[in-house]
């Protein structure tokens, strides 16, 4: 029961003391101890990832074994798991072609170069000028087959080249690797697609809540068809008749007004409501009163 | 004769000396205001012949010294960067143009010290002392007052209102905890709510359903969940898979979630913690399968969404208090009390400083500066 | 009269997959039919723009890419514009990241600005440098208020920081003389306010998605932030005042999706008004009986 209750209460008084006044002791041990919690949070929370990945193969694994309802999808999880884990731990691709000398016939390496990497002639010709003691063609290729066919290429117009792989580390950064192919191919139009939902929900849940039903609700609408039409393009066009006495009607500066004036003295208001907040639950889990995060009562 | 003519020489070839000196000089301070220290203020004179100045420094115990910069002008002084507690010395040597040194001045060594209290955040200081000393008053008083009045928030009220809804047409309850991990309040905040619903589907006996975005959220969720069932009575219907994790990553979460709604069609679905872009398309679709929805969120700029989507909000405040309400602990809600408090106490404030401002005075503004 | 009231009253409760389809409809049409309304520049982008155009000809400024592919469509277009004016302006720009998708944002907004023949004579590590992704959020902030070396011991391409040439004046956030930050969440540009801006009197400014202007407007009228460029309007109105500055002659990727973007906000006002014609004849109805 000890380690259970007053053990954590103790750590977390003792910690949540210290990282408090922390930030008002520049002095040693204290001055650093901010950045040093943030760094050790990461990491608990990185290994912890190992946890959720468990859970998520467990669960999921189970589904596709059971074969029940939603079973299909349990399975791409468990593939996109595991082929992104390969990609990133087993496979990485990323060969790439050093030259050492250009060789005799340097038009037709620089028509070479310029046509796998998608530069122009000019570029490459300045970049390849000197090559001095080795410079990188710009252009991963996920298998080493890939860059052996550009590399023959190359030695039969007398260049010298060799053929290099990316580091560990470095195959997560670069294009033309595995990874990044999942990254930029699969991963990057999921979620667009998933954030462009936005603009159809937005559509539906206006429709569905922007009612006159009193007072209020009509100042919101108001406010919110100005600053939907005067923060487009289309505000600017349709006022822009105006004349310099109804300047102050021009779309564009209503919305402006609205914006910086009573929208962010709510949202002030609402940040201070919630700063309150904050202070209010982290004392309360500091001091030991709210004890339910442990699982007490 | 001579003794005059010897003398003559001597005050000749110090006036020629007295130029070369009087000119270069380098003075090392170290900067008492600066709280972490580490800063020390270079002041430098000029000489005439001097085409550039080379400036170096070396830790006292050190003997190589190392070149920091060259400089045209000596006109501004230089700040430093040093260790604390380290004496350390700076030496300026000035180059004509054919590289030749003309002049070079060593200063003593200097050692900065970090303060003990950064006296640039004493306001601050002060504000938490106040601010955690009335909430800390108003929890202690709360254990004498009889009862504490807090206006009703229809959100909190209609908890179990969607739970028992949940338990009539036979369905499960939907508890998302926000996306971020427990290094954020509003996590915990979603946590603790998390807790007292779990009691509430312990005692319905309805099916409770948790994705996570964090594997420690998980774990903790986990727990509490664990404890709730357990303090019900109902610890068979504890099923460590109800809190399950998907992924760390946004929009995939969120599709995750969306799919669980459109698949299973909850009846209630609890959105209470930290959430971003993603708020919107789990609310919507939440509405499209007909649940009832009560969200509660710190992220300001997501609450407008859910006002919009969602039947119940807990609005910025309001979900802070949501474990007080609905815990009815006397320290809790006293904590609530002083929180009130301290609000009207800053409401106050601002009243002050807009009439102050307005009637140009600007004292009272440069006190919240310091 | 009555069938026109029935009517009415039964858009009350549209199908959301009508509403959908007629977004995606004329959110598509404008693409393919450009209507190049003009765009004007606001207040707060303009704030941001003058803050980048009047820094010192031989500053150096930093640059953060705190968003990923979901918010690409509205952010990379400010990021894209915000880059092509420091190197215009002839600024030595360090990069970084500390979400780990902006590191591939950041690749493809400097590829995009480069190819610009305009830029061809930069050099990589004294014109310009990309650090690359630090995992830490705001912790990686607070180190570099201290040193960049302690943080980034290598940059994105693995070459040692002290054998970059640009890092050598740069030792800590505080010899850079302006920050933008492209952020879409957390961290974000509240932490670079709160743990470099702030304490180092370092300008700084930000590049959001439109959602998260409203939490930084107090800063920005407390003059903590210069400016801030809002959303993908607030993009297009970036590259609407650089071809105003004559620093970049063609319409950008925003301005050229700001047609959809402004017809799609009309559909939506006037299904607004649609739905409260609804909703007062259903209340009328209801009244009557």
């Amino acid at each position: 029961m000890f380690l259970k209750r007053q053990v954590p209460l103790a750590i977390v008084f003792i910690v949540g003391v210290i990282m408090l006044l922390s930030w008002f002791i520049p002095h040693e041990p204290f001055a650093n101890l901010e950045i040093h919690a943030t760094q050790w949070f990461d990491i608990i929370a990185s290994f912890a990832m190992i946890l959720g990945a468990l859970n998520l193969l467990k669960l999921q694994g189970r589904k596709v074994i059971r074969r029940q309802k939603g079973w299909i999808y349990s399975l791409a999880a468990v593939l996109g798991f595991f082929v992104t884990l390969t990609f990133g731990f087993f496979f990485k691709g990323g060969y790439y072609l050093e030259v050492k000398d250009v060789g005799v016939n340097t038009e037709a390496f620089y028509q070479t170069v310029s046509e796998v990497t998608h530069t122009e002639l000019d570029v490459v010709r300045r970049s390849f000028a000197d090559v001095g003691e080795g410079k990188v063609i710009n252009r991963n290729y996920y298998t080493h087959a890939g860059v052996l066919k550009l590399q023959n290429t190359l030695s039969s117009l007398g260049t010298v080249v060799e053929v290099n792989e990316l580091q560990w580390g470095q195959h997560l950064q670069e294009r033309g690797t595995f990874y990044s192919w999942i990254f930029y191919s699969i991963f990057t139009p999921l979620t667009s697609t998933m954030f462009a939902l936005l603009a159809f929900f937005v559509a539906s849940a206006s429709y569905r809540a922007f009612k006159i039903r009193n007072t209020e609700a009509t100042i919101l609408l108001a406010a919110g068809i100005i600053i939907m039409i005067g923060r487009v393009p289309l505000g600017a066009y349709l006022t822009s008749w105006l004349p310099s006495w109804l300047q102050w009607l021009h779309l564009p500066r209503l919305q402006e007004w609205i914006y910086q004036y009573p929208n962010a003295a709510g949202a002030r208001a609402i940040m201070i409501g919630i700063g309150l907040g904050i202070v209010g639950t982290s004392l309360r889990v500091i001091l030991g009163i709210e004890k339910s995060f442990m699982g007490e009562k | 004769m001579e003794k005059k003519g010897v003398i003559l020489i001597l005050i000749f070839l110090m006036a020629l000396a007295l130029p070369l000196h009087a000119g270069l000089t380098l003075n090392a301070t170290a900067d008492r205001e600066e709280p972490e220290g580490r800063k020390v203020i270079l002041t430098a004179g000029e000489i005439e012949q001097a085409f550039r100045y080379d400036v170096y420094k070396k830790n006292t115990h050190d003997e190589d010294w190392v070149f920091i910069l060259g400089l045209t002008h000596l006109d501004k002084p230089l700040i430093m960067d040093i260790e604390n507690d380290t004496p350390v010395q700076f030496r300026i040597v000035a180059v004509d143009r054919n590289e030749q040194t003309i002049d070079e001045v060593i200063t003593d060594p200097v050692v900065t010290k970090a303060m003990w209290f950064n006296t640039k955040r004493i306001v601050r200081f002060i504000s938490m002392i106040l601010v955690s000393g009335i909430i800390l008053f108003y929890i202690r008083k709360a254990r004498k007052m009889q009862s504490i009045y807090l206006r009703p928030i229809a959100g909190l009220n209609a908890f179990e209102e969607a739970v028992g809804r949940a338990t009539e047409m036979g369905k499960s309850v939907l508890y998302v905890p926000g996306i971020m991990d427990l290094d954020q309040v509003e996590t915990i905040s979603g946590v603790i709510i998390l807790g007292h619903v779990a009691k509430m589907t312990a005692r319905y006996e309805a099916s409770l359903n948790v994705p996570v975005s964090r594997s420690l959220v998980m774990e903790a969720a986990r727990e509490i969940v664990n404890e709730s069932y357990l303090s019900e009575g109902r610890p068979d219907l504890f099923n460590p898979d109800m809190v399950h994790y998907y992924t760390d990553d946004q929009f995939a979460f969120a599709a995750a979630v969306d799919g669980i709604m459109l698949r299973e069609k909850p009846a209630a679905v609890f959105l209470q913690g930290k959430f971003y872009a993603e708020s919107l398309i789990l609310a919507e679709t939440g509405n499209s399968i007909g649940a009832i929805q009560i969200a509660g969120t710190g992220s300001p700029s997501q609450i407008p969404f859910f006002v919009t989507a969602c039947d119940y909000t807990l609005i910025g405040e309001e979900f802070f208090a949501a474990s007080a309400y609905l815990g009815q602990d006397p320290k809790l809600l006293g904590s609530i009390k002083g929180q009130d408090i301290v609000k009207g106490a800053i409401m106050v404030t601002i009243l002050l400083g807009v009439i102050f401002e307005s009637l140009g005075f600007s004292f009272f503004k440069a006190i919240f500066n310091l | 009269m009555s069938k026109f009231n029935s009517i009415l009253q039964k858009l009350d409760s549209l199908d959301r997959r009508i509403i959908f389809l007629i977004i995606g409809l004329v959110v598509l049409l404008p693409l393919l039919i450009p209507l190049n309304l003009p765009v004007e520049a606001t207040g707060l982008t303009r704030d941001a723009f003058e803050a980048i155009h009047h820094l010192p000809d031989d500053a150096t400024v930093l640059m953060s890419f705190e968003y990923g592919p979901s918010t690409k469509p509205e952010i990379h277009p400010m990021a894209v514009s915000v880059l092509r004016h420091f190197m215009s302006r002839g600024y030595k720009v360090v990069i970084m990241c500390l979400w780990p998708d902006g590191l591939f944002m950041a690749r493809e907004a400097i590829d995009e600005v480069l190819r610009d023949e305009k830029f061809s004579n930069l050099v990589y590590g004294v014109d310009y440098v990309n650090l690359g992704y630090r995992p830490g959020n705001e912790a990686v902030i607070k180190g570099i208020t201290k040193s960049f070396a302690a943080n980034y011991t290598v940059d994105s391409r693995q070459t040692d920081i002290m054998d970059i040439p640009l890092m050598n004046d740069v030792r800590t956030v505080a010899d850079v003389d302006f920050i933008f930050s492209l952020s879409a969440g957390y961290p974000g540009a509240i932490e670079w306010v709160l743990y470099a801006s702030d304490p180092l009197q370092i300008p700084v400014s930000s590049g959001n998605a439109s959602i998260q202007v409203n939490q930084l407007l107090p800063y920005v009228k407390s003059g903590q932030m210069q400016g801030v460029i809002a959303g993908m309007p607030g993009a297009a109105e970036y590259e609407a005042l650089m071809e105003e500055y004559g620093l970049w002659p063609t319409r950008g990727q925003a301005a050229k999706s700001m047609d959809a973007q402004s017809i799609a906000h009309l559909v939506i006002v006037l299904f607004i008004i649609l739905g409260n014609i609804s909703y007062f004849a259903k209340r009328k109805s209801q009244k009557k009986y």
